[in-house]
Parts: C-alpha cells; sequence; structure tokens
C-alpha cells in the first residue's frame, strides 16, 4: 500500500498501525511457472473482424527480463523505434510513406507501463493501414529500421535523444496532479522487488545503457525469430 | 475471452467519467516530440553529480506482512491511497479467466461497515476520486482525497481489505456487468481487443 501526498508521516503510521495492523494475515498461493522458452521460429496468425474496416497488423517480441541491462536498452529501443513524432518507424511508416496516420505501442502498454508488470512481457507496436498497402510491406519496413540500427549502431546522441524522451515521460508520470503514478510506481515496486526506493535509481539505470549494450539487444531481442504477427483482415463493409 | 482485465474506456460507475480517463493517462508511453537531436555533438551528457530530484520513500512491512510506502509530497492538500494486491489476470487458469476482474468489481459492492455504493460515495462526496483496475500482476484499488479526509479513506480501505460483503444478489449484478464490459468494449468494437488481448495469447507458449 502506497500513501503518497500532504501528510504528515508520524500520524499516517499511525493511523495505517490502528487500522491494518490488526488485519489477519493471510500465505499467499504458489505462484505458478509462467517462465517463456526462448522463441526460434517466428509466428503468424489473422484474425477476422467483422466491424473492422481497414487492415491492421500488430508485432510483438518477447522482452528480455525485467530489471535487467537488456530491459533496459529495450525501452531505450522502443523510445527510437515507436515512441514519438521523431521515432523511427513513425517517421518510416506515417511521414516517409502514408501507409497510415499512426503506429503505436509500446511495453505493456494497453495495460500500464514498462515498470509495473512482474512476468514475461512483449515490446509491441500495432498499425491500422490503408487497404492499398500489403502486410508484408509494413512488416518490410519494420525489418528494415531494426537492421538499419543493427548496421550502423545507435550513437551517444541517439541514446541522448532517447534519454531526454524517457526522462520527460518518467519525471510527467510522477508529476501528476493526482500523485496516482507516484502511487502507482511506488506501489508497483514494493510489491514486485520489494524495493520502492528504486524509484529513485531508475534514471541512473538508464544511463548506464551503452551503444555496445544496445547492439546486443537488437540482435538477441529484435530478431525476427523472436516476434509473433498478427493480421487483422477487415470484413466489414463500409 | 480469455483475460478480462478492466479496460481503460469502460468504467466500473457512471459519475467517474474524468476518473477512468484519468486512469487510463497515467501510462507512462511518451507522446513528446523531442526537439531534433542537436547537430553539435554533446560528448556523451555527464550523468548528473546526484539525482535532481528525489522522492521520499519510507517502507516497513507489518507484522501481518503488509507493505507500506509513505512518501509525503506537501505540493497539494491532497492525499493519495493505492492498495496493490499481487494477483491479476496473468496466473488465471485457462478455463477460469475473468475471475480477477469480478472479484475487483466486487470490492466496490459493499464491506463490512459500508454498505452496497457506499465506499464510492464516502469518497465522492468529500472531493475525492478513486478507481480500480485489474492488470497482468496485480489489481489495485486508488483513492485522492482532500489532505483531511486521509485518515477517513484508510479506514475505508481498511474495510474491505479485512472482508467483503459478498452476497448473491451482489455477485449476480457484477457478472452482468463485467460481462457487459466485454460486450461493449470487446466483442462490440472494430479491433476490439486487438492487439492487446489477442497478442499475449498467441506470442506466449507457457
Amino acid at each position: 500500500m502506497a500513501v503518497v501526498g500532504d501528510f504528515e508521516p508520524a500520524e499516517a503510521k499511525a493511523w495505517v498501525e490502528k487500522y491494518y495492523g490488526n488485519i489477519p494475515s493471510a500465505t499467499p498461493p504458489p505462484k505458478p511457472d509462467l517462465t517463456e522458452p526462448r522463441q526460434e521460429q517466428e509466428q503468424r496468425f489473422s484474425k477476422d473482424d467483422k466491424l473492422a474496416s481497414k487492415p491492421a497488423l500488430a508485432f510483438a517480441y518477447h522482452m528480455p527480463e525485467r530489471n535487467t541491462p537488456e530491459y533496459y536498452a529495450l525501452i531505450m529501443l522502443d523510445q527510437i523505434l515507436l515512441q514519438g513524432n521523431d521515432s523511427r518507424l513513425y517517421q518510416a511508416l506515417v511521414q516517409k510513406r502514408g501507409y497510415s496516420d499512426g503506429v503505436s505501442g509500446g511495453i505493456n502498454s494497453d495495460l500500464g507501463n514498462q515498470f509495473n508488470y512482474n512476468g514475461p512481457m512483449l515490446w509491441m507496436g500495432s498499425i491500422i493501414y490503408d487497404p492499398s498497402v500489403q502486410a508484408d510491406s509494413v512488416v518490410s519496413v519494420l525489418d528494415q529500421e531494426i537492421s538499419r540500427l543493427a548496421k550502423t549502431g545507435i550513437d551517444q546522441a541517439t541514446l541522448d535523444l532517447a534519454m531526454v524522451k524517457i526522462r520527460s515521460a518518467f519525471y510527467d508520470q510522477l508529476s501528476g496532479s493526482d500523485n496516482f503514478g507516484r502511487a502507482d510506481l511506488l506501489a508497483a515496486f514494493a510489491l514486485f522487488d520489494n524495493d520502492p526506493a528504486r524509484i529513485n535509481r531508475i534514471e541512473g539505470e538508464f544511463r548506464k545503457v551503452t551503444p555496445e549494450l544496445m547492439q546486443k539487444t537488437i540482435r538477441e531481442y529484435l530478431r525476427p525469430g523472436n516476434r509473433t504477427i498478427i493480421t487483422v483482415n477487415p470484413l466489414a463493409k463500409s | 475471452m480469455r483475460q478480462l482485465p478492466k479496460l481503460c474506456r469502460s468504467l466500473l460507475w457512471g459519475p467517474a467519467v474524468a476518473l477512468a480517463l484519468g486512469a487510463c493517462s497515467q501510462q507512462a508511453t511518451s507522446v513528446v516530440t523531442a526537439p531534433a537531436s542537436p547537430a553539435a555533438p554533446m560528448a556523451a551528457a555527464p550523468a548528473p553529480a546526484g539525482p535532481a530530484f528525489e522522492i521520499p520513500v519510507e517502507y516497513y512491512t507489518l507484522p501481518n506482512g503488509l507493505r507500506v510506502v509513505l512518501s509525503p509530497d506537501h505540493t497539494a492538500p491532497t492525499a493519495t491511497v493505492a492498495a496493490y494486491y499481487a494477483v491479476g489476470f496473468r496466473t488465471e487458469p485457462r478455463d477460469r479467466t475473468g475471475f480477477a476482474h469480478l472479484f475487483e468489481h466486487l470490492m466496490f459492492q459493499g464491506s463490512q461497515n459500508l454498505g452496497k455504493a457506499e465506499f464510492i460515495q464516502l469518497i465522492q462526496k468529500n472531493g475525492g476520486a478513486l478507481n480500480g483496475s485489474t492488470r497482468f500482476d496485480f489489481t489495485n484499488y486508488f483513492e485522492v482525497v482532500p489532505s483531511n479526509k486521509l485518515e477517513t479513506i484508510l479506514w475505508a480501505e481498511a474495510d474491505r481489505m479485512r472482508g467483503l460483503a459478498i452476497s448473491q444478489s451482489n455477485l449476480t449484478n457484477q457478472q452482468g456487468v463485467v460481462k457487459s464490459e466485454v460486450r461493449v468494449n470487446v466483442l462490440n468494437q472494430p479491433y476490439g481487443g486487438f492487439p492487446w488481448l489477442d497478442m499475449p495469447q498467441k506470442a506466449n507458449k507457457n
């Protein structure tokens, strides 16, 4: 439980003791093993959508384990490839080719953020695109942008830019007027890491990421064999 | 459906529209349009000597196991309480899905000292806001109130942590609500469940 805001800690502590201290404890059930095997082959699926009028495509890559150096590197790759209008995929799919008006996604972005989960996770993106475009064209742009990063490498200026975006989003999250974003991270870090104080160390973890680590992370995690693609077959009559 | 988390678009109850939107906006995904990378190579921006600002964290565990984080912030006269339970929908058995989400709804239907809907009224009539949601690895409940009501909310949150008043009529009623949320937000929406529900079920093998 996280309590954030305008209070005196001693007083809040007394209230917590008074109201929660005598709630009986219960033994949590054993945690099932949810470890994912390393994916070796790309998977593709398609689904019919009788309400959709345009095709759509989603891609997802298994993430490195949470809180490892590669995990922080992949969050930076998400910034470079997918977040914001300066991102490589937005530039390539929307600005340069006009396949769509947007591309969205991230890490746990539909149900939280890249920090508040505990288990296997996917880096995922999706795009609803013009019916004149083939799904393979979208995939090929994705391949091109990733292999461009792999071939030319990621220089310090690109890393610095990703860092600006990460800091901006992170401190926005910690500074909302309702303090919910701050309480959310404190509670999640207490629950999953038994260490809510790591909220103050997150920025430092990103600063440790080097161009070499970025290369290593691209090679292992952004390989086609590690991904799943789902296409939406639109069946709505427009 | 394998997973039925509460959708950001959905509402637990009518009047909390602004709040539900607030809950959605907490995602960390950046929509920031960063300025073009400066042409002048700034030699690897050195990390600041110390963090520019530090969030106060006081952390302790009660003898019954409850982990408590206190983080004072006096910039506005409000207090936020967030109760997180390490139960999400990730661990639901394949043939028993939706239970975590249904349980989340039942947390608003009454407890030992609070009747049906009284928890919600207690917050809202004190000028506060609240919501709950079901995620991969946790279920959360949070309230934002004027700071002079912090004790009241701590009491109320404890009341439902201690035990719920689950009746057959509440259960039947909320089963209907949850089913309806799925119909409205997933089954009858174009791209409903795409890709957020579809992808984890296809990509993951365990």
